[in-house]
């Protein structure tokens, strides 16, 4: 019954954000609208499952995962806004298409099930590889929401797991993973890139060369271990993390900012 | 000078959330699902600090507003500041003794060791079975109990 007494801190009396505290972060931008914009685009993506997923329960699944991703782009968003950029709001309503930092892979239109559960366990691997990273990063704001949604995104890559050790049993499932293998390499270049804006210092500290390396082994092993074949890493192309987007990303904003765009300063 | 000392209008801050609920889960006070990290009193203006269980939660800023609006009506408060801080994550043993058994009761498994059977809320049993990771809040999962046969929520273990 005392426990949350003891638990209880004294509040600081000083943690006003401090100006000259921000600008020292400000090198991390760029990095921090790629977090943002990945976990925005796949958050949306993955509620478009709800009412379409193969059970109810599924339909719960991918509904509460966008609810997730959704959150965590928030917080990215809020630290943006910390930083001097503008609002959450603005950013996901207001910027077009090339304003965005996403990987392609993410902004991909739904195609069938079992590529939605490729998608999902390929990004949040590399989620999981890259918030590894991130958490030892000297931005202690960061550090400290990635070491949250850490715990989050376990049960993500969990439910993916499940999902790919079920369908690849054999038959139609079976046929369709490895199908969705296929097109989602084609697409999953831009995944580990670093924004071209990003400056050596910040870039130079996480070891994203390493990072690289570590997720396609985590790839390359579970294709192994549901006999999804060999991984097909492509060759740099067109990235998202410069701006560079398919026309899927002009069609998911037109969704997503349909009522903002309707007049200024819509409340809905 | 403030009309009530900074101490004892520290105390009654604490005490409103014995009595302040999570709106998803009514039957657990904030105080007891751990998520009251820090309270400040100076001078009458009073600073809280909140985990937030799960970013995604929809209910935090509704959590952050209702917190707001009760204290701001306690005697001699000169403002209130309410923000949610990520110096520590929130994880499901920040829930107290009496969090867990008024969980319980409401019908939602505590969340227990990783590994462990889920008892059920209802029987107790342990023959109970996982239908599916992700539950109508970020938080929950839903199970299955073999033995009494009701489906139920468990709390995810973070």
């Amino acid at each position: 019954m005392t426990k949350h007494r003891s638990a209880i801190e004294d509040a600081p009396n000083q943690k006003a954000p401090d100006a000259s505290v921000a600008d020292a972060y400000r090198e991390y931008i760029p990095l921090l609208y790629t977090l943002a914009d990945d976990e925005l685009v796949a958050g949306h993506r993955a509620s478009e499952w709800l009412g379409l997923a193969p059970s109810v329960e599924e339909d719960i699944a991918f509904a509460s995962l966008a609810q997730d991703e959704i959150g965590h782009a928030r917080f990215y968003y809020e630290l943006l806004h910390h930083l001097g950029e503008p609002t959450p709001d603005h950013l996901v309503y207001r910027r077009q298409a090339t304003h965005w930092r996403n990987s392609r892979l993410l902004e991909r239109a739904r195609g069938d099930f079992a590529e939605a559960v490729v998608r999902q366990w390929m990004y949040d691997t590399w989620d999981a590889v890259r918030l590894e990273v991130l958490i030892q990063c000297p931005f202690p704001a960061l550090a400290d929401g990635v070491r949250k949604m850490q715990r989050e995104e376990y049960y993500h890559l969990i439910h993916m797991d499940a999902w790919l050790a079920r369908l690849s049993s054999g038959g139609e499932a079976k046929d369709r993973l490895v199908r969705a293998v296929e097109a989602v390499f084609a697409e999953a270049a831009d995944l580990s890139v670093l924004p071209q804006e990003l400056s050596s210092s910040v870039s130079g500290s996480l070891n994203w060369e390493q990072a690289e390396l570590v997720f396609h082994q985590r790839i390359e092993q579970a294709l192994h271990r549901y006999g999804l074949g060999n991984a097909r890493w492509s060759l740099p192309g067109p990235s998202g993390r410069s701006g560079d987007h398919s026309a899927s990303l002009t069609e998911l904003l037109g969704t997503l900012q349909e009522v903002s765009s309707t007049e200024e300063g819509v409340r809905w | 000078m403030p009309v009530v000392a900074d101490a004892d209008l520290k105390k009654a801050v604490t005490e409103r959330f014995w009595v302040l609920t999570d709106p998803e889960m009514p039957a657990i006070s904030l105080a007891d699902l751990g998520v009251v990290h820090a309270v400040d009193v100076t001078d009458g203006a009073v600073r809280i600090e909140l985990l937030p269980t799960f970013l995604g939660c929809p209910a935090l800023d509704f959590i952050r507003d209702k917190v707001r609006r009760d204290i701001e009506l306690l005697p001699g408060v000169e403002g209130v500041d309410v923000r949610y801080v990520y110096d520590r994550p929130w994880t499901t043993d920040d829930v107290t003794a009496e969090g867990r058994r008024a969980l319980r009761n409401y019908g939602i498994a505590p969340p227990v060791a990783p590994g462990e059977p889920v008892p059920c809320p209802y029987c107790a049993s342990t023959e109970t079975e996982r239908s599916s990771r992700f539950g109508p809040a970020p938080c929950r999962m839903v199970y299955y109990c073999n033995s009494c046969r009701q489906p139920f929520e468990a709390m995810k273990t973070l």
